[in-house]
């Protein structure tokens, strides 16, 4: 025990002595240390990050926890109280705002006719602000004085909605929680608040009304953490069964809440990854660190022994310097990634002991430990021992070998163990993520062995007959390989990490883009939004062309029709698939072009290429105003159906309009008044339906199971005339039997013009429109959908009818398409759904895409003014902006920039203490060198020149291993920057100009630590022989 | 006690393999002194790596103080170490520098369990007992070689070990220092009772010698005791005749065995065997007596010190002196230990700036140092180091394998560096400075490592080269240079 009391003294004495090359061994250690505790606590923080980011992102009135009871009349006061107190000691404590109650009326009628809300908040003051008049005062069960909220009327000028109501003021809300959602006024309609919920509950007049009573609290997205949002989840899981009442319903965004948790857990796992990185690259230090001591320290276990130290206390000597080494540079690396953690922590609005309480688990601890254990072993283990890694330049299979056709097989195995996604790394660490760069890094080390003294032997042969010290200072590196080996090992290591950092970032931000542009394939796409209006109701009047142009830019835009429809695989299975219509020549305005994708646009614009669809139907005057039918025959019949004109309107979209029956004494005629862009349209043809009661009647008629026959009805119409009347004389339309088709109806012609109608209905409808083309159309299909094909054509079945494609290209995957897709000429493919089903056809979208980037930009501000505030919009850079914007993403990006800088850096400092210690060991022959005329600066380059001649020849080996690695990751693990199932797929992209360019700093870098690391030992030339001491 | 039998040691390299032994047996009981001498690369220095378990025999068996040997090497585990004091040449560098030369002393007892006031105490008294205790709490980096290497030996002998082992502890101190280690050794095994191992090239040694034997090839040949000599015949009948007795009987490269004149016996206890010489040439060393530079055509004065002076840190290293050389000239620097011999040649050699006085060098002089600090390029081989020393000289390949001829190494132009002996060492670092094409050759104690033969051969060699027109300087002890040195300057 003494004698290792006595080593470990020595152990502190020498390092102490040796303060220079203790504190750059420390330093090594502190950067890959404090990589790893900064990776340690960027989960924790990038967790809080995107959580708050979530819930600033939902609708305010989402931003809540609502609870609602919806009683069948008016509940008991005292059952209101229990359930009160119940809710309130449930989310008592658990970081919401406080639950303010509310109660709601369903919509009223006033006096006057026009419909009204209205609703009691408690907390009045914090929910309104009174902007006029005054704020309720009473409410008793006769009257209640109540506020108008957010209508214009204002006080005197407003109608009393009832007597028992008192507009007594104005106001506007400061809180947008209460009153929203499901329980927001409508459109039009006024809301009026009164300054209680109980009294509100207790008026008389409103007795026999139905009600919501419903308790808010908002969520403060500030004030929420990771650690509140657990438990609060959990009370929310225990509320939905506190309460035993119809209409009881407890919401809150929890669903996006668990999604961001379920992100931020996958992203945080993901972390593994380069966290395995730097625990090798620090690993790669340490045994550097190991090599670079060893003589000196092999030197002072001789000293020891000389002196009598057993094997223990020598082991102990070895195990205190390494102890020492690892401890202070562990402690230094913890305290600057406690800083580097702080002041992210700080930019995330946390504090440091937070951040720490929250990433440090026993897991994490534990594994941190085990990390400093290793490390210290390792490091002990490298000094102490003797036996020297065997030269590379044997041909024979080494163990070297061995183990890297081992490592091989490991990461073939792991990357054939299936896809790593974030449903997989939601609950747990996949072992795939730390294991694979440590495989990679076995290899590379292999590789190294085996083919870096090669590389210097070659070299070396260059100069062969000249040179000499050159050529000495690369072949002998070979000869005594330990240190030079390692030196070139962990710089390819660190190259080869930098370079997967490289190619990883690069691969998830192409794939952010990518997602953006799967997203929306053109700049932008309009969509139907809440309100229900479709993008080419807005349709500006010269065309989307014109909107958000510029000198010199367009816009170019498509409609696009989206449907479904089934395509028969087997005799009894049918595939779903997505129909997509648009215009194939704006095709090469589409962003996503990606060569595994399928043919290019220019190609697919030219394969789907197919003549405009002949125009159908009979031209609308420009001025006509109403369509009116003249049908004779059985009177009787007519009244049993109703019957609707199909028009196609100006912008080329159909609809249907319903044409009422009247009577005279001869002749029935059916009107129909016509929409706003039907004159100058199309009579497209007519529907004839029963009468929605009968088909109700039918139906019920049906489902009880008593026959079909109930309710069906025959009949025959003569339809004589069709006019268009309008301010000039009426126009007759031509609606001619054999050009029109039914499947429902038999149609011939009348012999005075006109066509007679023969239908027999049973809940269905006898569509009369002209007969469909019967030519495929020409389709981009995928795969497996064009496997379906027979003879190259497709059939496709949707709302009850078929369509032939003709497979004219296949392709992997389509823009905004799942995997399974019809892509065809818009205009055709809506004309067929229209007939088969009018209106079908309709385009629910548009794209647009600005032809440069400043009408883009003018796209951009023009989309986001009224009136296309109406329709969902979705623009490409706004997605990938949320993508980038994203904290994962930019936490995960962010880090492989870190690890791929902190790759650099520690090969810098392996050069630098690979350089430095050979000056030191190899002291006495660079004195012999000196003593031989040599000049300092020549005994530099000479040092210069091997460690260099390392380092490049680690740098393929590297690059190759770095490339290979991140193929390997992208391959199997299928997250995205922003950890969701990427789509589409990423795909490696290593961007090699921008490699090149991180090569030649790294390469600078290089050469300087080296030089700096030749200039850290310097041999003294004479100054021994000058002491005397020879 | 120490004992080997039948001892082989190889070394092996990725090309070369090594015999260093070859089945040396040796006993040496407690109380005992042996001296051990014999030519260099003869087998010595790994003896004594033997003893000290820094290499494991590959065959037969070696003990010390009962311990087999070879359970020692490699394990570390050598607590029986502390039994075994080793003195080597270089002792001084094996004192750690982080430590002062008391706490050098102390570390011993400490790993023995010595608490450490007790041990300090100790370590003082080792000290004064060696006549170094005034530089107690210096640090080893700032004595001169004398001054290491007695506290090194102290450092070895304060925890009175059983057995001590010596490898050359006095090859680079002056008579008188050297006399002193031996006087130091001797009252140390009197006082202890241990065994003495000492290795050396120095005859003065033999005075404390109880026996003193020879080692030649690996083997020990000859045993001297009691002023009898006697050749060693192993157990397998080998039989190493001395050089001076081969040539005698003109045995040079072929024997056999017949009774007739010009015949060497080599006796045994009971028997002899008569051995005579079959033809051949004698390689015969010719002897160099130097002459000065009397009627030397092409002597010429290459560098003058003139009362030059070094001082180190308030320490004055080197006194005022003065010296002249002159090309054709070989000069040999004598003096104490801590003269400043080393530090003069430094400064001739223009490695520092003297504190005080003038030296003047040639225009176009080029200097060559060969000194035991400069290493070599461990992996290269010996040709390979000399033609790389040549190449930072800016001189193309010539034929360096003269040169080693000259100084009886040519045999070892292929081999790396790192399977060299310390003596065979020693020779290509002259051979490197020579074979610079230097006008003025600076050597630092040559001959130091070699055994008489060597020494005699390499002593001549410089001679030679000194009288075709090179300046040698020397700084030595060895009288096989002085007596071949045509200036002897005295310092101190």
């Amino acid at each position: 025990m003494s004698q290792w009391r006595v080593a470990a003294e020595f152990a502190r004495t020498r390092l102490r002595a040796r303060r220079g090359e203790s504190l750059l061994s420390m330093v090594g250690i502190a950067i890959a240390v404090s990589g790893l505790v900064v990776l340690l606590l960027l989960p924790a923080i990038a967790g809080e990050l995107v959580l708050r980011r979530t819930l600033d992102q939902l609708d305010p009135s989402e931003r809540a926890v609502t609870v609602v009871v919806a009683p069948e009349g008016r509940p008991d006061p005292s059952q209101l109280a229990a359930i009160d107190h119940k809710l309130r000691s449930r989310f008592e404590g658990s970081g919401l705002d406080a639950l303010r109650r509310t109660v709601e009326f369903r919509a009223l009628a006033a006096r006057d006719g026009s419909v009204f809300r209205l609703g009691g908040v408690e907390s009045f003051a914090s929910a309104l602000r009174i902007v006029e008049g005054r704020a309720p005062a009473t409410c008793s069960p006769a009257r209640c004085e109540v506020v108008s909220v957010g209508g214009t009327a204002v006080r005197g000028a407003m109608r009393q909605p009832t007597p028992e109501l008192v507009v007594v003021g104005r106001a506007i809300r400061t809180d947008p929680v209460p009153f929203s959602g499901g329980l927001a006024p409508e459109k039009g309609e006024q809301l009026l608040v009164a300054d209680t919920v109980s009294g509100l509950a207790q008026l008389r007049s409103l007795e026999l009304i139905r009600r919501v009573y419903a308790w808010v609290a908002p969520i403060d997205a500030q004030r929420i953490t990771r650690a509140s949002v657990k438990p609060l989840l959990a009370r929310l899981a225990a509320a939905g069964g506190d309460v035993d009442l119809p209409g009881y319903l407890v919401s809150a965004p929890d669903d996006a809440i668990n999604a961001a948790l379920a992100r931020a857990d996958t992203s945080g796992r993901r972390l593994a990854l380069p966290a395995a990185e730097l625990f090798v690259l620090l690993a790669g230090v340490v045994m550097l660190v190991a090599f670079a001591r060893r003589r000196g320290h092999q030197l002072a276990i001789a000293r020891l022994e000389r002196r009598g130290a057993d094997s223990g206390a020598t082991v102990a000597f070895s195990l205190a310097t390494a102890l020492r080494l690892v401890a202070f540079g562990g402690l230094l690396g913890l305290a600057t990634g406690g800083i580097v953690g702080a002041v992210l922590a700080h930019a995330a609005r946390l504090s440091l002991w937070t951040t720490v309480r929250r990433s440090v688990h026993p897991s994490s601890v534990g594994a941190l430990g085990a990390v400093v254990v290793f490390l210290w072993l390792l490091l002990g283990a490298l000094l102490h021992a003797t036996d020297p890694i065997p030269s590379g330049r044997s041909r024979k299979a080494s163990a070297a070998d061995l183990i890297g056709v081992a490592s091989v097989g490991m990461v073939a195995l792991l990357a054939r163990s299936g896809d790593r996604n974030g449903s997989s790394l939601a609950s747990s660490l996949d072992p795939t993520l730390w294991a694979m760069p440590m495989f990679v890094a076995v290899v590379v080390v292999c590789a190294v062995v085996r083919v870096v003294p090669l590389l210097l032997m070659a070299a070396g042969r260059l100069f062969r007959g000249r040179r000499v010290l050159t050529r000495v200072a690369l072949v002998d590196a070979t000869r005594a390989p330990l240190r030079p080996l390692m030196t070139a090992a962990t710089v390819a290591v660190a190259v080869a990490f930098g370079t997967f950092g490289i190619g990883y970032r690069s691969t998830l931000e192409r794939g952010a883009s990518e997602q953006a542009t799967f997203a929306v394939p053109y700049d932008a796409t309009l969509s139907v939004g809440s309100a229900l209006t479709r993008p080419n109701e807005l349709r500006p009047t010269g065309g989307w062309a014109t909107l958000g142009g510029t000198a010199g830019s367009a816009t170019i835009a498509t409609d696009v029709l989206r449907r479904s429809a089934t395509i028969r695989r087997t005799g009894s299975n049918s595939d779903i698939v997505d129909v997509l219509g648009l215009d194939p020549r704006t095709m090469s305005a589409m962003r996503a072009r990606r060569g595994d994708f399928g043919p290019p646009p220019s190609q697919l614009a030219r394969l789907l290429a197919v003549a405009a669809p002949a125009l159908i139907g009979t031209l609308l005057p420009a001025d006509a105003r109403r369509l009116t039918l003249e049908v004779g025959g059985a009177k009787s019949g007519v009244d049993e159906v109703t019957i609707a004109v199909i028009l196609e309107r100006v912008d080329g979209t159909w609809h249907e309009t319903e044409a009422p029956w009247s009577f005279d004494s001869s002749v029935a005629s059916a009107s129909a008044p016509l929409e706003r862009g039907d004159a100058g349209g199309r009579f497209i043809g007519l529907r004839i339906s029963q009468p929605s009661e009968t088909a109700k009647h039918q139906e019920h008629h049906a489902g009880e199971g008593r026959g079909t026959a109930v309710g069906a009805t025959s009949t025959t119409l003569e339809i004589r005339h069709i006019r268009a009347a309008g301010s000039g004389a009426p126009v007759d339309l031509v609606l001619r039997a054999d050009s029109i088709t039914s499947r429902a109806a038999t149609v011939t012609a009348l012999p005075s013009g006109g066509v007679r109608v023969s239908v027999a209905l049973q809940g269905t409808s006898a569509l009369l429109v002209p007969r469909a083309v019967r030519q495929a159309i020409p389709a981009l299909v995928d795969p497996l959908t064009a496997s379906a094909a027979t003879n190259g054509v497709l059939v496709a079945e949707t709302q009850g009818q078929t369509f032939e494609f003709r497979v004219a290209a296949v392709a992997n995957r389509f823009p905004t398409l799942g995997s399974r897709f019809v892509v065809a000429d818009g205009a055709v493919v809506g004309q067929r759904f229209n007939l088969a089903q009018p209106a079908y056809g309709t385009p629910t979208e548009v794209w647009l895409a600005a032809s440069s980037q400043s009408g883009g930009r003018a796209l951009y501000r023009a989309l986001r003014r009224p009136p296309f505030d109406q329709l969902a919009l979705d623009q490409r850079a706004d997605r990938l902006a949320d993508i980038r914007n994203d904290p994962l993403s930019r936490v995960s990006l962010g880090v492989l920039v870190g690890s791929a800088l902190l790759a650099g850096l520690l090969a810098a400092a392996a050069l630098l203490l690979s350089a430095a210690s050979e000056r030191s060991d190899d002291e006495a022959f660079h004195r012999a060198l000196l003593l031989e005329g040599a000049t300092p600066r020549t005994i530099r380059r000479f040092v210069w020149i091997r460690t260099i001649a390392l380092a490049g020849a680690a740098l393929p080996v590297g690059l190759v291993a770095g490339s290979w690695l991140v193929s390997l990751i992208v391959r199997v693990v299928r997250l995205t920057a922003d950890a969701i199932a990427p789509e589409p797929g990423l795909v490696l992209s290593v961007p090699w100009a921008s490699l090149v360019v991180a090569l030649s700093f790294v390469a600078i870098l290089f050469c300087v630590a080296t030089a700096a690391g030749t200039r850290l030992a310097r041999p003294r030339a004479g100054q021994d022989l000058l002491r005397g001491q020879s | 006690m120490i004992e080997l039998d039948d001892v082989f040691v190889l070394y092996r390299g990725a090309r070369h393999d090594v015999v260093a032994l070859r089945g040396l047996s040796l006993t040496v009981r407690p109380g005992e002194r042996v001296v051990v001498n014999g030519p260099s690369g003869s087998g010595k220095s790994t003896l004594v790596r033997v003893l000290t378990a820094d290499v494991e025999p590959g065959a037969g068996r070696a003990s010390v103080l009962g311990h087999d040997v070879a359970g020692l090497v490699g394990g570390r585990g050598v607590s029986r170490r502390s039994l075994i004091g080793i003195v080597t040449q270089g002792s001084g560098r094996d004192l750690a520098p982080e430590l002062t030369c008391a706490q050098n002393v102390a570390l011993q007892a400490r790993l023995a369990g010595v608490d450490r006031a007790t041990a300090a105490s100790e370590a003082v008294g080792a000290l004064e007992r060696f006549r170094v205790a005034h530089l107690a709490d210096r640090n080893p980096g700032t004595l001169s070689n004398g001054e290491a290497q007695r506290v090194a030996i102290a450092a070895a002998l304060a925890c009175r070990p059983g057995v001590i082992v010596a490898d050359e502890p006095t090859g680079e101190l002056d008579r008188a220092n050297a006399d002193l280690v031996y006087d130091l050794l001797a009252e140390q095994t009197t006082q202890t009772g241990a065994c003495l191992l000492l290795v050396t090239h120095d005859a003065a040694a033999n005075r404390i010698a109880h026996r003193v034997i020879t080692i030649r090839d690996g083997r020990v040949s000859a045993e001297r005791t009691d002023e009898v000599d006697a050749l060693i015949v192993d157990g397998r009948g080998w039989v190493r005749l001395p050089d001076a007795d081969r040539r005698r009987a003109r045995i040079y490269d072929r024997a056999v065995v017949a009774g007739d004149t010009d015949r060497v016996v080599a006796r045994d206890t009971d028997r002899s065997v008569v051995l005579s010489g079959v033809g051949g040439a004698d390689p015969d060393v010719s002897t160099v007596k130097g002459t000065g530079s009397a009627g030397r055509s092409h002597s010429v004065e290459i560098v003058r010190a003139q009362s030059v002076s070094f001082t180190v840190a308030h320490t004055e290293v080197l006194a005022p002196a003065t010296v002249v050389v002159r090309t054709g000239e070989m000069t040999a620097l004598v003096g104490p230990s801590g003269s400043g011999k080393t530090t003069l040649l430094g400064l001739l050699g223009g490695l520092g700036v003297p504190t005080d006085g003038i030296i003047e060098r040639a225009a176009d002089c080029s200097v060559a140092i060969g000194t035991s600090l400069a290493g070599f390029a461990e992996h290269l081989s010996v040709r390979d180091n000399i033609v790389l020393a040549r190449s930072v000289r800016g001189l193309s390949e010539a034929d360096i394998m003269t040169t080693l001829a000259e100084l009886g190494i040519d045999h070892l132009g292929d081999r790396p560096v790192w399977a060299l002996s310390g003596g065979e060492r020693q020779r290509v670092a002259i051979a490197r400075a020579i074979a610079s094409d230097a006008d003025l050759v600076l050597l630092d104690e040559p001959t130091s490592q070699l055994d008489e033969t060597s020494a005699l051969r390499v002593a001549t060699a410089l001679a030679e080269m000194a009288r075709a027109g090179r300046a040698i300087v020397c700084t030595t002890h060895d009288a096989a240079i002085t007596q071949r040195a045509d200036n002897i300057v005295t310092l101190g």
